[in-house]
């Protein structure tokens, strides 16, 4: 019932929310790895957003202005509590009805629900820059450029946290997978 | 060439130049290292990409929407309620003085017809019968919802259980509840009236506004939004399309206890929730789920 509010900037905020609150979410979501900690942080940065919003000027990339926000509200909250938080993938999904969680990726149907939770396990042990590099990479799609200017560090910057992060990612899943295929392993 | 992964890395994400990406190339038709680093990372964002999209929680638009008109309220320049506690010194100033004229002319009996055939029934009285409840609306069923209360009456009304921080609203429903108030916070809307439906289930309940189709769910004592804007047939019942949209609301709410009952209202939106006075009490949706009704 806020948008019953008349004021212009509520307006085009509200525009801006419905745009992108699904893939930001999504995004904190995996920064974080539960869905308490992603509603959160979705309000916060899109509180931010919306009072940094007459500093937007017409031509700025909305979408990569939101991702750095949203990036620097994830680290924040990282560094606060200085700690990184492991949630088990299994916790997150609990939390959802099955129908909240979309079907509509084809390569998704190919990965087994495990392998996600391997997945989001790895993700969370990832240094939080790491992890940050390879979710808008891999997951948003985003350029090494469009990183560079979320996390404001150079191309070449971001290169070489992305070779890293995929040598991380590796090490830490050929781990798992020993563990895994050990004898009495599993995952937890 | 150098054997260096990091090329692999840098060829997968298309940020090699021509020159170096041919060499890479025909490096990688000779180096094992090389082709099973660009594979597993080829593998990784192949899995990383696969995590299923989450829809977000149904209720985080309106907080969202909710903080940031909050904040919009919050950030009035300075003399914005010193001008409006000087507007309403002058208009009571005013008020008085006219009244005291008209008194002094007409007499008492004269200004009390005027003042009764002049302002309509407000549709929420305030100690306005025993213990004050709420009255039935002016005009139920009006075609759009208009501010139930003047602006004069609201706040004459309001004066002695009113935060006296909040920014002027139109009308302002839970002056009659001082207890509620204090939860709610300053009203963020005016107060409207609307036409509400309401289905009482075994396990739960679902509200609908019907001007706008904002519906919720209510289970043990928790309310969430169901839809922003719940479209409805008029020939069935106005909940039909949420079962459709939400085929696991049988699980969750049971069968039907009561036929759907429908009913004007007046809804008015504050900085912590929401609140509805009906001709049978209060019902409160508070930020952070919290769902009351009272009598």
């Amino acid at each position: 019932m806020a948008h019953e509010v008349v004021n212009d900037g509520l307006e085009t905020f509200e525009a801006i929310f419905d745009r992108y609150q699904q893939p930001i979410y999504n995004y904190i979501l995996r920064m974080m790895g539960n869905p308490e900690d992603a509603y959160d942080l979705t309000q916060d940065a899109f509180l931010k957003a919306y009072i940094n919003l007459p500093k937007l000027g017409g031509d700025r990339n909305v979408a990569g202005w939101l991702y750095r926000i949203a990036t620097n509200t994830c680290l924040d909250e990282l560094r606060r509590r200085k700690v990184i938080r492991w949630q088990p993938w299994e916790t997150f999904m609990s939390a959802f009805h099955p129908r909240q969680v979309a079907d509509d990726s084809p390569e998704g149907e190919t990965i087994r629900h495990e392998d996600v939770a391997l997945v989001q396990k790895v993700l969370d042990r990832l240094p939080p820059r790491y992890r940050m590099c390879l979710v808008l990479r891999e997951y948003e799609d985003l350029s090494c450029e469009e990183i560079g200017e979320i996390l404001g560090v150079s191309r070449q910057a971001v290169k070489s946290l992305l070779f890293r992060a995929r040598e991380e990612f590796r090490k830490i899943w050929q781990g798992i997978e020993t563990e895994r295929l050990a004898p009495g392993g599993g995952v937890r | 060439m150098k054997c260096d992964p990091m090329l692999a890395s840098a060829y997968r994400d298309g940020e090699l130049s021509s020159t170096e990406r041919n060499a890479f190339e025909i490096h990688l038709g000779e180096c094992i290292r090389c082709r099973s680093a660009l594979a597993d990372y080829a593998r990784i964002g192949r899995m990383v990409a696969a995590i299923p999209v989450v829809t977000p929680p149904v209720d985080l638009r309106r907080a969202v929407l909710n903080r940031a008109a909050a904040r919009t309220r919050n950030r009035q320049p300075w003399y914005v309620p010193l001008l409006t506690g000087v507007t309403a010194a002058v208009v009571l100033v005013v008020g008085v003085s006219t009244a005291t004229q008209y008194l002094n002319r007409s007499g008492p009996t004269m200004m009390m017809e005027s003042a009764r055939s002049a302002a309509p029934a407000p549709a929420i009285g305030v100690g306005g019968g025993a213990g004050g409840g709420v009255q039935p609306p002016v005009a139920p069923g009006s075609p759009s919802p208009s501010p139930t209360l003047d602006t004069r009456q609201g706040f004459a009304a309001a004066t002695p259980t009113a935060a006296p921080a909040c920014p002027p609203a139109v009308g302002n429903i839970a002056t009659v509840r001082s207890d509620l108030l204090s939860r709610l916070g300053c009203a963020n809307s005016p107060a409207l009236q609307v036409e509400v439906a309401e289905a009482v289930y075994q396990r739960g309940s679902l509200f609908r506004r019907a001007d706008t189709g904002w519906t919720v769910m209510i289970v043990n004592g928790r309310w969430s939004v169901l839809s922003e804007r719940l479209a409805a047939d008029a020939s069935a019942s106005p909940f039909q399309r949420a079962f459709v949209e939400q085929p696991v609301l049988p699980t969750l709410l049971g069968d039907a206890v009561d036929p759907v009952k429908q009913y004007p209202a007046v809804i008015q939106s504050f900085a912590n929730g929401i609140a509805i006075a009906t001709e049978s009490g209060w019902i409160v949706f508070l930020d952070g789920g919290v769902f009351e009704r009272q009598g």
